[in-house]
């Protein structure tokens, strides 16, 4: 009772705080207003002003200007008027595509790399100053490498969230498997099990969830690493849209594509999240 | 001569006349022409190019002898072609019969076909004259969200491509480097690109030379030089020092003639001021965070300028050169000879295209059009400013210019020639080389020609005209003495 009391006042304060802070943006948008002559000169029209409405042009959009944006890009988002007029939605799924083609690549190549470095210390050791050299490295430097490379932007972005996302899933894997504790594998040792049913039995089933904590770090990782490689290569995605917005000077698209950036990445955290309550397991 | 005599020509003041069955002969006299020996302008190609008049055999020893005894029109056609080779290979005529002599027919054509398959000309060549089936039906065509893109928009909306026999997928690309690459890696077939990068390509610029050709000029005129807000009270170039400007490419028309432009006010062009290439789509928004101080580019960036209140028109480019050229559509020379039917069925689309769209009747409605989301992905008064010329120049006139922007299709070879001297001033081209040669390699200004007149459109002489530039009388055929009135060369 008590926990449904805080949690529905919470609810009500961030709902409260939401649309306080629309206020607020609302009403710092739209300063500077005023009305402007009903008559207008040639030059006024030229200008592209309309009669009485005085809004500087592309200053900061008010949240109803945005509302109005997302209205018109959601009342058809999977419009394709021709290869060059493509409506919201396909763009969003050409970015889904391109992060999950080089997240599951990540995924294929990082949990059996890191799972065997993690069984053979020495190995994980000796290839441990590399992983922690090209680590740090942000992906986007390694876009001009792949561009000439593999001398396909499609493919290179692919490969951006490859690099960027390997990472958190190799060093989680490895951890995770050198560390399961040494009281479990003896057990396993004492029934009788072989090296590789020790590891498949036993040190793998332990891994499994901080290697899906790896996982769930690397898909957000991933998300946000496409909308800057797609602002790069490119003709189509969202990190695409918002450049190509940016550049026609359309700030209400970009506020709203941030916004669908933004509950994207929650609801891929959110399915990571779930997936690793299920196969957790307590000590 | 006797062969001749008794095939019925007969010899008069150097020239060939009378009839030598079937065909009649016209021409110099190959024993004595009136441009001295071998003048490179004579009729020999002509003559051998029928196959079927009984002269063409019977001169025998050097060039004359690649043609051989034409077994078809096909056969003569290659024949003339080798010879047309020859005389660009070997101007002195004991050089041309020494080097068949040695050879002998066979080898010399062998020889030749190394250096360009002569086949595969010939078989463009023959393509000029009927229409077979594309190679390719789909045609990837790239095109700059920008004004200059109207013919290719048209040539989309009106369904020309179709009517030629082929699929149209036009592509919307961001900058001139990536169409270049994309041409040169297959992406596209043929293309939308400034005109000087078929010229730089041809000639070697930043890389191995890609032989390439221009088959129209998309548009004359339609640029600015377009400068921010905060520099309306600065107008003479001549305190522009430190200023950085955006260009669409390094070799493009708006880079050579804003050089051009500075360096006649006095500055130097390549210390004082800096340039950025910059894709035409991203000027206003550089222009606006104050990335740049001006820029020089294609409509309707300077308009779009205004509009946003981010800069101020300072000059159009007809004002440094009008009627310049400034888009091209691109083909290179080895697309062409592997689809020498779909090139030929594109270039008829595009010259419908253009002349359709260069009738000043047929822009109703053109704003409508081009500033859709799919072409320019502007607000359409924007588009039209620039289409009428009644425009708004960002300081508080309306200023009227009917011919801010055209589309005559024609290339001129005059340009080409203007734009490679430019490029030889600024060491983009190392070393003096053959700038009229090049010009008429790259720009196919005959078919053009013969194109348009198919369609009752009016094309200018071929040659090499003189144009204006800055209030300057530049003559096209003598690019070396203009090079040496700018202390180079």
């Amino acid at each position: 009772m008590q926990g449904a009391i805080s949690t529905s006042r919470s609810w009500l304060a961030t709902l409260a705080i939401g649309l306080l802070l629309l206020a607020i943006w609302q009403a710092l948008a739209s300063t500077g207003g005023g009305s402007a002559p009903v008559e207008l000169s040639d030059y006024d029209k030229l200008m592209g002003k309309s009669p009485g409405v005085s809004v500087e042009r592309s200053a900061i959009p008010t949240p109803i200007d945005v509302f109005k944006r997302a209205g018109e890009l959601f009342a058809d988002p999977f419009r394709r008027n021709g290869e060059n007029d493509l409506g919201i939605a396909w763009h969003l799924l050409d970015s889904l595509r391109r992060v999950f083609s080089g997240y599951a690549l990540a995924v294929l190549v990082g949990v059996p790399l890191g799972f065997l470095l993690g069984l053979v210390p020495w190995l994980g050791q000796a290839l441990n100053p590399f992983i922690q050299l090209l680590r740090p490295v942000s992906p986007m430097a390694w876009m001009p490498l792949a561009l000439y490379t593999l001398k396909d932007s499609g493919a290179s972005a692919i490969f951006i969230i490859f690099i960027c996302s390997i990472w958190p899933i190799l060093i989680n894997t490895l951890y995770s498997t050198a560390s399961v504790r040494q009281d479990w594998t003896n057990v396993g040792r004492v029934i009788g099990l072989t090296p590789l049913e020790r590891a498949r039995k036993i040190v793998f089933p332990a891994a499994v969830p901080m290697i899906l904590t790896g996982m769930r770090i690397s898909i957000g990782i991933a998300w946000l690493v496409i909308v800057a490689a797609e602002m790069v290569v490119g003709q189509s995605g969202i990190g695409f849209f918002v450049w190509n917005e940016w550049n026609n000077l359309q700030i209400s698209s970009i506020i709203v594509a941030i916004v669908m950036i933004g509950v994207v990445g929650l609801v891929l955290d959110q399915l990571l999240g779930a997936l690793m309550k299920h196969l957790s397991f307590r000590e | 001569m006797q062969d001749l005599r008794t095939a019925g020509c007969e010899f008069s003041r150097g020239y060939l006349r009378g009839t030598c069955s079937p065909l009649p002969c016209r021409g110099p006299d190959p024993f004595n022409p009136p441009g001295g020996p071998m003048d490179p302008s004579h009729e020999y190609v002509r003559l051998s190019r029928t196959g079927l008049c009984a002269c063409g055999s019977a001169h025998g020893d050097d060039e004359q002898c690649l043609a051989g005894q034409p077994a078809n029109a096909d056969d003569a056609l290659a024949g003339a072609m080798a010879q047309g080779m020859l005389h660009g290979l070997f101007p002195e005529r004991s050089l041309r019969r020494a080097f068949v002599k040695t050879l002998g027919r066979a080898g010399a054509l062998a020889a030749l076909t190394t250096l360009t398959p002569l086949t595969q000309l010939a078989a463009v060549a023959q393509e000029r004259n009927s229409k077979g089936a594309p190679e390719k039906k789909r045609l990837a065509v790239g095109f700059l969200p920008i004004t200059c893109a109207t013919p290719l928009i048209y040539a989309e909306q009106l369904g020309l491509f179709p009517r030629e026999g082929l699929e149209l997928s036009l592509q919307k690309i961001a900058g001139i480097a990536l169409i270049r690459d994309k041409m040169v890696n297959g992406e596209l077939d043929i293309s939308q690109q400034v005109m000087p990068v078929a010229l730089a390509m041809s000639a070697g610029i930043g890389g191995a030379p890609i032989p390439a050709r221009v088959m129209t000029v998309l548009n004359q005129n339609g640029n600015s030089l377009v400068l921010a807000m905060k520099h309306k009270d600065n107008r003479d170039p001549k305190n522009w020092k430190g200023f950085r400007f955006a260009v669409p490419f390094e070799q493009s028309h708006q880079m050579l003639q804003l050089r051009h432009y500075l360096a006649s006010a006095g500055l130097d062009a390549d210390r004082d001021v800096s340039y950025r290439v910059v894709p035409p789509s991203e000027y206003v928004s550089n222009l606006r965070v104050g990335n740049i101080d001006g820029f020089f580019g294609g409509e309707p960036g300077g308009q779009r300028a205004v509009y946003e209140g981010a800069g101020f028109i300072h000059l159009v480019s007809s004002e440094i050169w009008p009627e310049h050229p400034c888009c091209s559509v691109t083909a290179t020379e080895a697309w062409i000879k592997a689809h020498p039917n779909s090139f030929m069925a594109a270039y008829r689309a595009i010259i419908a295209a253009s002349l359709h769209v260069s009738e000043p009747a047929n822009r109703v409605g053109m704003a409508k059009i081009l500033a859709q989301p799919q072409y320019l992905n502007q607000p359409e008064t924007v588009v039209d400013q620039v289409l009428t010329g009644k425009y708004a120049d960002g300081l508080g006139k309306v200023k009227s210019l009917p011919r801010r922007i055209d589309f005559q299709p024609f290339p001129h070879y005059s340009s080409a020639v203007w734009l490679l001297t430019q490029m030889r001033r600024w060491n983009m081209i190392k070393e003096d080389l053959d700038y009229k040669g090049l010009a008429r390699q790259v720009m196919l200004a005959t078919d053009a020609k013969r194109l348009i007149e198919e369609r009752g459109g009016k094309a200018p002489e071929l040659g090499f005209r003189k144009e204006t530039i800055l209030g300057k009388s530049f003559d096209s055929d003598r690019p070396a003495d203009y090079l040496k009135s700018l202390g180079k060369a």
